[in-house]
């Protein structure tokens, strides 16, 4: 069983988290049947990675995912099957998409982002039971689907002849490879391991492959730490659609908190993935500036936070935590309420609890960081550098 | 013109972001208007309805790398133009004044730069990019702003450069080589900080504000990642 994780909005060219076809369709085609043949056959599975999807309109539906599937029917791409996984229900235009499919005469085979499935444009909901019956059964008569299915044995004829017409059924039943592949997706655990080892890994094959991390270096940090390995993430997020996705990746843990502000510190990193994360969860962005007399953060710009406002917090690494504790101070200087900390990655080896507020990281990192007294750099007598980190008023 | 009249007047003028007193960006360009664009990006909206003006006149170019002279606010729409071309983002550095395209760019002679920023005042860093991007042999698309308030005709820059608000006679920059500056004459010079306390309109008329083209040590290196 092999399953290939194919995020299509990285090669989407207009809008990105949104797909809506244009004239990008026939772009796009050429991209996945070039990942279909790159599957192996006779098992493969090309698992389409909707976590970064926003919205999925019908045209996109119409003008894309219909001929690929019609093509895999005809047999064209080869034995080859395609999965939308991490799709989230609210995101879809669940009603327009079901018909478009019905009328169409194709199934789609989904799995949600909280677990379970969904086929879009079955005839109705107990249409996984029937594809998993059929499959283990030597023979898929109406009579023993009823049974099964607990329903009558005409709506069961109805429902194989429907499922009969499809290649997921056809070709597959009671071979030995069977419902294997699918079983293993089915399971939610196996799939969050798959998507969620794919993006860390990205991030840190990244961080890597940029060359982010500076060896080498003797820094002295706002909060008296020196640093001997100093991260430089902008160089990861150079690349913009990289950026978003970390941004929607981040926001997605908090889109159930109805976040109002997004307070941050005004360096050029944070002011991107903040308006990424603003765009999301229809949020402000409150980027707060370094006080000329106090070590403390005051919001740029004259922006007030108002009292009660559900505030998250962002900082795209955490150290020793001393950004984050000023960007408390300041929240709770200005009456708002922190539902959560968001940082890209966490540098502290988990040291650093903010057990109160819920903290949403995207990787971790493990730096050579010694607390003042105990540098030995400083014992060599090598001169350290401060590194500026907060824009000052 | 009129849907952009309106959309200037909501972005803009509804979120404060006009500064109304004595702004001095270089020795000679003085203007009695500075345009704040954080209090605009304060609200995410805003920034898509701008986002998707500025990308449209370009929409046909296969852009490769997108530069910004800015490394705030023009640097985040910079990342969303970048986001529809599926290019890179480089912002550039200033060291002692000077306008650094960035350390770690590669600009190839195959690439297709386009420059993004918030707004064009003077036009000074862009001139240097522009320079900087020819020496590299680099092929540069065009510049694209939301605002421009050059006092100098924009076909000077010699590529395209597209603009969503002409402001260059509404909050025009004076030339002081050129012209007289009404605010020099009539308020003197008073230091008084961007972000300071709202004052009352009269008070604001009384501001000077030295927007930094040059500046302090603490903005020389610019942070790339808040480790603390």
């Amino acid at each position: 069983m092999t399953a290939t994780l194919y995020d299509m909005t990285m090669d989407l060219k207009d809008e990105y988290t949104s797909l809506v076809s244009r004239v990008l369709g026939e772009q796009l085609q050429v991209t996945l049947y070039s990942k279909l043949s790159a599957c192996p056959s006779d098992d493969g599975v090309l698992l389409l990675d909707f976590s970064v999807v926003t919205s999925v309109h019908e045209s996109f539906v119409d003008e894309f995912l219909v001929p690929v599937l019609k093509s895999l029917e005809r047999g064209e791409a080869g034995d080859k099957y395609i999965v939308g996984v991490n799709v989230d229900q609210e995101r879809l235009n669940l009603k327009g998409i079901d018909d478009l499919m019905q009328r169409n005469n194709l199934l789609f085979l989904t799995f949600l982002k909280d677990g379970g499935t969904l086929l879009l444009g079955s005839p109705n909901r107990q249409s996984i039971e029937a594809i998993e019956f059929v499959h283990k059964s030597e023979k898929e008569t109406a009579a023993h689907l009823a049974v099964q299915l607990n329903v009558a044995e005409s709506e069961a004829q109805s429902i194989l002849s429907f499922l009969g017409k499809h290649r997921v059924i056809r070709e597959r039943h009671a071979q030995d490879v069977g419902l294997d592949f699918f079983q293993a997706l089915l399971d939610s655990s196996e799939r969050t391991r798959l998507l969620k080892h794919s993006f860390q890994e990205e991030l840190l094959e990244r961080i890597d492959r940029q060359r982010a991390i500076e060896r080498n270096a003797h820094y002295q940090l706002p909060s008296g730490y020196h640093a001997e390995e100093f991260l430089h993430l902008s160089r990861v997020l150079d690349d913009a659609r990289f950026s978003a996705r970390i941004a929607v990746f981040l926001a997605d843990a908090f889109k159930n908190d109805e976040i109002d502000v997004i307070l941050t510190v005004k360096t050029p990193n944070n002011l991107v993935l903040a308006q990424g994360i603003g765009d999301y969860l229809d949020a402000k962005v409150v980027p707060a500036i370094l006080d000329q007399v106090e070590a403390r953060l005051v919001p740029a710009s004259n922006i007030r936070l108002k009292q009660g406002d559900r505030a998250l917090i962002l900082v795209d690494v955490i150290g020793t935590g001393w950004v984050v504790n000023l960007l408390l101070a300041l929240a709770s200087n200005g009456g708002a309420n922190v539902e959560g900390i968001a940082a890209v990655v966490d540098l502290s080896e988990a040291k650093v609890g903010f057990t109160l507020t819920k903290t949403v990281t995207a990787a971790s990192l493990t730096l050579k960081m010694y607390s003042p007294g105990e540098c030995p750099l400083c014992a060599q007598k090598i001169p350290w550098i401060p590194a500026r980190i907060l824009p000052r008023a | 013109m009129e849907t952009n009249h309106i959309l200037f007047r909501t972005l803009f003028l509804d979120n404060e972001a006009i500064r109304d007193g004595h702004f001095v960006f270089t020795q000679w360009f003085h203007s009695r208007f500075l345009i704040d664009f954080g209090r605009v990006l304060h609200d995410t909206r805003s920034s898509n309805k701008l986002l998707a003006k500025m990308f449209e006149p370009f929409r046909g170019e296969s852009v490769t790398k997108v530069i910004t002279p800015n490394i705030t606010e023009g640097y985040v729409l910079a990342h969303g133009v970048a986001k529809k071309f599926n290019a890179k983002v480089y912002r550039a550095d200033r060291r002692e004044g000077i306008i650094y395209t960035p350390t770690d760019l590669e600009i190839s002679t195959r690439d297709k730069v386009l420059l993004v920023d918030d707004g064009i005042n003077t036009g000074n860093s862009m001139r240097q990019l522009l320079s900087d991007i020819a020496k590299a042999g680099a092929t540069c698309c065009g510049i694209t702003v939301c605002i421009s308030r050059c006092p100098f005709p924009l076909s000077d820059f010699g590529v395209r450069v597209e603009t969503i608000f002409d402001l260059s006679t509404t909050y025009p920059i004076v030339n002081t080589q050129v012209d007289n500056c009404d605010q020099c004459a009539t308020l003197g010079i008073v230091a008084a900080r961007l972000d300071s306390e709202p004052l009352e309109k009269e008070k604001e008329r009384l501001m000077f504000m030295k927007v930094r083209l040059k500046p302090t040590s603490a903005y020389a290196e610019w942070p790339s990642s808040t480790v603390d």
